[in-house]
C-alpha cells in the first residue's frame, strides 16, 4: 500500500474535525473525498502531506510513519513524493509559467535535464505556448494545467488536490479530469481529490464522505461497473460521459462498517 | 542556460525580487550606524585629547607636579598664576626617590614670532616654555642639538602647527606641513617691561629656527631651551639690574619604583604640590568617557530601538504580504529552516548593505564636520574626526547584519510556522 492513514484525529479548540479517520490508496488509484465545507477535508490533506500535525493516529506512507519524521525530512517527502494542486492554482504571480513549474526541481537537487522534462510536459499538457507568460495573462484552465505540471514535474507518486475544478468552467473542468485520468493510469499516480465535483467523482476508484469528523465510504451501484470497465482499457471520455448521465444512487456507510463487509 | 547559473539566478530571483521594500524599510539601520561610527570617532578624539594631547603621554612610572593651586599648567605669567619656586625644584630635584626630574619653566618676557613666507611676513604673539635637553631624550628626535645656541631650536607642539597654519590662512599664506616647517626661521621678540619706565623696558631680538615637532607637551605655544630663557634673563638683569622672573610651572617626573609612588605622591603634597599620575590621568579619562559614553549610548539606544521596532515591523508587514508564498514554498518542500534563512540571509545582506553605506557615509560626515569645525574654532583642527580601519568596518557591517537579522528573526519565525493551508487556500 502506498498510503495508509490510521485512526487520524484532530481537534482545533473544542471542534472535533477528524474523529478516527482511516484511509488507504495504492498506487493507480483515485479517491474522491467529499463533504460539507470546513469539515476536515484539507485538514486530511495537510496530515497527509506531513504540515499537519494530528492529535493522534498513523500516517504510513510504504509503509514508513510520516508523523515521526522531522521537519527537514517531512518537506523533503512532500518535494519529492507529493504533488499539490489547488482551487485557486496558488501559483507565484511574479514568475513566468516555466518559473513555476521548474520551482520544485529547484529544492530537488538531483541533475536531470529538467529544461527538456518541463518542454516536453508543456507539450503534453498543451502549454507550450505559454510557458514564458506570467500567471495573470492566462486562463483558468491554462493555470490549472500550468499548476499541474508544477505538480508532477518531481514526479511524485501521490497527487493531492484540493478542489482542483472548483473554480473552472465545464468544459475546462473536463479536460483537467481527463489530466488526472492520463496521470493514473499512465503515470500510476495516487490521486487524492478533495472535490465537490460530481464528474470528478465518476472518476475515482473509491469516494469517501467526510461527515462530523468520520470518514464513510460511498458505495456507488451505478458507478461499480465503470469501475470494472475501466480495467478492461475502456476510454475515460466514454465513462465521463456515461457517469454524467447515470444517476448516482449512494449509500453512506462508515468506513468501519464498510471493513467489516470486506 | 548553464543549470547551476539557472538556480542562482532563481534563487536571487525568488529571495530578492521583492528586496526593494525590505531595502526601504530598513533605512532606520542606516542612522545607528552612522551614528555608531560619529561616535566611534568622538570616542578615539576624546580619549586621545585627554589621555595624550591635553594631559600628555604618561607611563605608568611618570607623574606630573603642579603647583598647589594650579587646574591645568599655565605657560604664560600674570599676576595671581601660580608657579612652582625655584628652591621647591631643587628640593624635588635632590630627592632620591626620582629616577629623572624635568622641570618646565616660563619666563617673563612677552615673546614675539616673525616669520616671513612668499614676500610676507606674520608677527604673533605666542608663550614659550622652557624645557631641558635631557628632557627630550628617546622623545624627539635630535635632542642633542636642542640647547641654547645661534640660531635658536625651537620644538613646536603638534597642537600648535594647526593654529599656526589657521593664523597664515588668514593672510593667504598656504598651509605646511611638518616637513615644510622643519628648519623654518623666525625672528623671536622679547619684550619687558612699561614704555614709560624706559629703563626697565627692553626688546631683545634673536634668530630662532624651527627644530623638531612633538605631541609630548601640547600647548599652544613653543617650546625653546631652558639655558636659552635663562640666558636672555641674565641678559636682562645685567642691563637693567632687574630680574625678569622665570619661574617653573611643571614638573614631570619619573619614580625610581612605581609601587613606591603612593609615599612619593605624598611627601610632594605635603611640599605644597599637587601630583597627577598616570592613575589620575586614566580616572580623569574615564570620567570623561563616562560622559561620553552615557550620552551617546543613551542616543544609540533611542536609534537601537527604533531601527529594531520599524525593521521587525516592516519585516512582520513583508511575511504578511507574502504570506502565500511562504506557505505555498512550505507545500513545495522547502523546510522551516530555509524559509527562515532566506529571510536572515535577506536581512544580513541589507544590514551589511547598510553597514558599508553608514561607514563610509559616517566618515564622510565626519571629514566634512572636522573641516567646518576647524575652520571655526581653530583648536579642533588637531583633533582628528576620523573612524576608518577594518576593524571599524567590520564593526559596522556586523552590528548592522546582526540588528537587522535579529530584527527580521521574529518575522521569519512566524513565516516559518505560518497557517499553511489558511493561506494557500486564498
Amino acid at each position: 500500500m502506498l498510503l495508509t492513514v490510521e485512526n487520524v484525529s484532530l481537534h482545533f479548540g473544542k471542534r472535533m474535525i477528524l474523529n478516527n479517520v482511516s484511509l488507504s490508496v495504492d498506487d493507480g488509484k483515485i479517491i474522491a473525498i467529499t463533504g460539507k465545507s470546513g469539515g476536515g477535508k484539507t485538514s486530511l490533506l495537510g496530515i497527509i502531506s506531513g504540515l499537519l500535525e494530528p492529535d493522534s493516529g498513523r500516517v504510513l506512507y510504504k509503509n514508513k510513519n510520516i508523523l515521526r519524521w522531522g521537519d527537514f525530512r517531512r518537506s523533503r517527502f512532500r518535494n519529492r513524493e507529493i504533488g499539490f494542486v489547488f482551487q485557486f492554482f496558488n501559483l507565484l504571480p511574479d514568475m513566468t509559467s516555466y518559473q513555476n513549474i521548474r520551482y520544485p526541481s529547484m529544492i530537488k537537487f538531483i541533475p536531470r535535464d529538467v529544461d527538456r522534462e518541463i518542454r516536453d510536459m508543456a507539450a503534453s499538457l498543451n502549454i507550450n505556448e505559454i510557458l514564458h507568460q506570467k500567471p495573470m495573462t492566462l486562463s483558468g484552465g491554462e493555470r490549472q494545467r500550468v499548476a499541474i505540471a508544477r505538480a508532477i514535474i518531481n514526479h511524485p507518486r501521490l497527487i493531492l488536490a484540493d478542489e482542483p475544478t472548483g473554480n473552472l468552467d465545464v468544459v475546462t473542468a473536463a479536460e483537467i479530469k481527463n489530466l488526472f485520468v492520463r496521470l493514473k493510469t499512465e503515470e500510476r499516480m495516487a490521486i487524492i481529490l478533495v472535490t465537490h465535483d460530481k464528474s470528478l467523482i465518476e472518476i475515482a476508484d473509491e469516494h469517501y464522505h467526510l461527515e462530523e469528523g468520520r470518514l464513510l465510504k460511498v458505495m456507488h451501484e451505478e458507478a461499480k461497473p465503470s469501475v470494472k470497465s475501466k480495467r478492461t482499457g475502456v476510454n475515460s471520455e466514454h465513462q465521463a460521459k456515461k457517469a454524467k448521465t447515470t444517476q448516482a444512487k449512494t449509500e453512506v456507510k462508515p468506513m468501519t462498517k464498510v471493513k467489516q463487509k470486506r | 542556460m548553464n543549470s547551476f547559473l539557472y538556480k542562482l539566478y532563481f534563487i536571487i530571483k525568488d529571495n530578492f525580487v521583492n528586496i526593494l521594500r525590505s531595502f526601504i524599510s530598513s533605512f532606520g539601520i542606516l542612522f545607528l550606524i552612522l551614528f555608531f561610527v560619529i561616535y566611534l570617532a568622538i570616542k578615539d578624539s576624546v580619549i586621545s585629547y585627554m589621555g595624550g594631547a591635553l594631559l600628555d603621554n604618561l607611563a605608568s612610572d611618570e607623574i606630573v607636579i603642579l603647583p598647589k593651586n594650579a587646574k591645568t599648567v599655565e605657560y604664560v605669567k600674570r599676576p595671581g598664576v601660580p608657579s612652582i619656586p625655584s628652591y621647591t625644584v631643587k628640593q624635588v630635584s635632590g630627592m632620591s626617590d626620582f629616577v629623572e626630574v624635568n622641570p618646565v619653566s616660563r619666563t617673563g618676557f612677552n615673546i614675539r614670532i616673525k616669520g616671513e613666507l612668499l614676500g610676507k611676513s606674520k608677527t604673533i604673539f605666542i608663550p614659550v616654555c622652557g624645557v631641558d635637553r635631557k628632557f627630550l631624550k628617546g622623545r624627539v628626535p635630535g635632542w642633542k642639538s636642542f640647547y641654547n645656541r645661534h640660531p635658536v631650536p625651537i620644538i613646536v607642539p603638534k597642537f600648535t602647527i594647526d593654529i599656526m597654519n589657521n593664523y597664515l590662512s588668514m593672510d593667504g599664506f598656504p598651509a605646511l606641513t611638518e616637513k615644510d616647517l622643519i628648519g623654518f626661521p623666525v625672528e623671536m621678540k622679547f619684550v619687558t617691561g612699561k614704555k614709560n619706565t624706559p629703563q626697565y623696558y627692553k626688546e631683545y631680538f634673536y634668530e630662532g629656527q624651527v627644530h623638531s615637532f612633538t605631541d609630548l607637551m601640547s600647548f599652544t605655544g613653543l617650546i625653546l631651551p631652558t639655558d636659552f630663557l635663562i640666558f636672555s634673563a641674565e641678559q636682562y638683569r645685567k642691563d637693567t639690574g632687574r630680574t625678569v622672573g622665570m619661574e617653573y610651572v611643571v614638573i614631570y617626573a619619573k619614580v625610581k619604583d612605581s609601587d613606591n609612588l603612593p609615599s612619593v605622591v605624598n611627601k610632594l603634597k605635603k611640599m605644597g604640590l599637587r601630583v597627577e599620575s598616570q592613575k589620575d590621568i586614566v580616572e580623569k579619562t574615564r570620567k570623561t568617557m563616562n560622559l561620553v559614553n552615557g550620552v551617546f549610548f543613551a542616543i544609540m539606544s533611542v536609534f537601537f530601538i527604533v531601527s529594531v521596532i520599524s525593521i521587525f515591523n516592516s519585516y512582520l508587514t513583508i511575511v504578511y504580504i507574502r504570506s502565500q508564498k511562504f506557505s505555498l514554498k512550505r507545500v513545495l518542500g522547502f523546510s522551516k529552516l530555509q524559509i527562515l534563512l532566506s529571510f536572515i540571509v535577506e536581512a544580513a545582506f541589507i544590514g551589511a548593505v547598510y553597514g558599508v553605506v553608514g561607514y563610509f557615509g559616517g566618515n564622510w560626515i565626519l571629514g566634512y564636520a572636522g573641516d567646518i569645525l576647524a575652520k571655526w574654532i581653530p583648536v579642533f583642527g588637531s583633533i582628528k574626526l576620523q573612524s576608518s580601519g577594518a576593524d571599524v568596518f567590520i564593526m559596522c557591517v556586523g552590528i548592522s547584519s546582526s540588528v537587522c537579522m535579529v530584527s527580521a528573526l521574529f518575522p521569519a519565525l512566524f513565516a516559518s510556522n505560518i497557517n499553511l493551508f489558511n493561506a494557500v487556500r486564498k
